[in-house]
């Protein structure tokens, strides 16, 4: 039986990283485990702080190390019914370990690395979600969407929270939710403007409505992630940030299609 | 669209119409009898080059927001805080004395009510600027900013800068200022605005956890200050 998540997942460098030619900040990571009923999807999007110097590092040994830690937690239990918040800041925990050996080895503070880390395991009955720092998780069943945190900000618009911080477990939101999920939207501070309403702090539906709706049709994945590449470059959506933009768009096929295609 | 008073019912459209975050700057101009002449004029077409650079940058002009009050004979509300293309420069007028103390308050006043009003409607912002500019020496009650600015820099509230024109009092700027206050070189007022507005372009594109470093402004070129 195939799997019924399908996902792609796009970074695109902020338009004066591109100028000065350096790295893309963001990082992203998704993978299912899992198959038949009892398929999970784990994905993380983090987004490395502009000032740190080797923040595109950071985000990436963050996303590696939840996504690492997940496969584990699933090959020992064979599911995430128990998963705890402790358990979660324990892969976090690894990803401070890899962080602070790579400081090491280049002989500067953890803070060059500096990165939020937005995390989802979504299953058929029970999902998970995590983050420290900006960025958003959004989620639709059906065509009705919503967001699980608020993008964590201090009073000014630059400042949040990251994982190489001091004391960064209080930072860290963690939710349970006894429920799956058709549609889930994972994306980095670049995107909020387009992907939020602020004012009402929900989802921007017009945002949200179409691309779902493409994923949930295409037979052609490749050609979609493509298309989300374009969109990620086009101008009315790179003039609105300076900041790099990750989105991870993932849906689970509605049981009877699944059937369908697997038939 | 016309400039609403932050009193005014209809004050939250400005933000429904423009959500981006805000980088609030009043610009606080001594206006006393001292600045007639070329300075008053060279500090109008500082203003006008100030609203054009951020006008030209897409991203500025939507999030760097101006205010200004002024001294001279009496401190006055010029302008409130509005974006870049709503900012009419005005045509400053000298006349009287130099109440500098309080037109700091009134300032430092502005810049919390613009706070409360981003607040208000869900609207992210940056740290505020203040930007104090004179040729002369306070002739009033000054004594008490002195801490208020103290607090605000040490709280991270604004952050207060004093650019001095010839025959200015330093030894008071720099009393009030936590940061070295700067002489203007002649009446470079064009590239000093020239010099905010590209600092405040930086600050308006800056993401989470980046601090900008603020180009130095007393050497090449560009330079219009000097310690």
């Amino acid at each position: 039986m195939p799997s019924p998540w399908r996902f792609i997942a796009e970074s695109r460098r902020g338009p004066s990283h591109e100028a000065e030619g350096t790295p893309c900040q963001d990082s992203s990571r998704a993978r299912v485990l899992g198959d038949g009923e009892r398929t999970f999807l784990v994905a993380c999007v983090a987004d490395g702080a502009g000032s740190a110097k080797y923040s595109d590092t950071g985000s990436s040994l963050a996303c590696h190390a939840v996504v690492e830690g997940a496969t584990a937690f699933h090959e020992e239990h064979g599911a995430f019914v128990d998963l705890k918040r402790q358990d979660v800041l324990g892969w976090l925990g690894a990803a401070r370990e890899k962080i602070a050996a790579d400081a090491e080895a280049r002989e500067c503070g953890v803070r060059e690395y500096a990165t939020t880390l937005v995390g989802v395991i979504a299953g058929p009955q029970r999902s998970f979600f995590f983050q420290i720092g900006d960025g958003a998780i959004i989620l639709g069943n059906h065509g009705v969407f919503g967001v699980v945190f608020w993008p964590q900000s201090g009073e000014y618009a630059n400042s949040t929270n990251f994982i190489t911080g001091k004391g960064f477990e209080e930072f860290v939101e963690f939710q349970a939710v006894d429920s799956g999920f058709t549609e889930v939207a994972m994306l980095t501070d670049g995107l909020e403007r387009l992907a939020l309403e602020f004012d009402t702090h929900t989802a921007f539906h017009p945002f949200c409505a179409p691309l779902f709706r493409s994923l949930h049709n295409t037979d052609d994945l490749e050609g979609l992630a493509g298309d989300l590449r374009g969109f990620l470059a086009s101008e009315s959506v790179s003039t609105r940030s300076d900041d790099d933009k990750t989105l991870i768009l993932a849906s689970r096929l509605r049981e009877t299609a699944a059937a369908n295609r697997a038939g | 669209m016309d400039q609403l008073s932050s009193q005014n019912a209809f004050s939250g459209v400005e933000f429904a119409e423009n959500p981006e975050p805000r980088v609030p700057c009043v610009l606080i101009l001594d206006t006393s009898t001292s600045m007639q002449g070329p300075r008053i004029d060279e500090l109008n077409r500082g203003l006008q080059t100030y609203k054009q650079e951020l006008v030209d940058d897409p991203l500025a002009a939507k999030r760097v927001e101006v205010a200004i009050v002024t001294f001279g004979g009496r401190v006055t509300r010029l302008a409130e805080f509005t974006t870049a293309p709503d900012f009419d420069p005005p045509k400053l007028q000298v006349i009287g004395g130099t109440p500098m103390g309080e037109a700091i308050t009134v300032a430092l006043d502005m810049v919390e009510e613009r706070k409360a009003s981003y607040r208000e409607h869900g609207i992210a912002y940056y740290r505020p600027w203040a930007f104090l500019i004179t040729d002369g020496e306070p002739n009033d009650h000054w004594k008490p900013v002195v801490g208020r600015v103290q607090r605000g820099e040490e709280k991270k509230a604004f952050c207060f800068f004093a650019v001095g024109v010839e025959g200015a009092n330093m030894d008071v700027l720099e009393e009030i200022c936590v940061r070295k206050p700067l002489w203007l070189q002649g009446t470079k007022f064009a590239e000093m605005f020239s010099w905010l507005s590209n600092s405040q372009q930086a600050v308006s594109r800056s993401s989470p956890g980046e601090e900008v470093q603020l180009s130095d402004p007393t050497s090449g070129p560009t330079g219009w200050a000097q310690i």
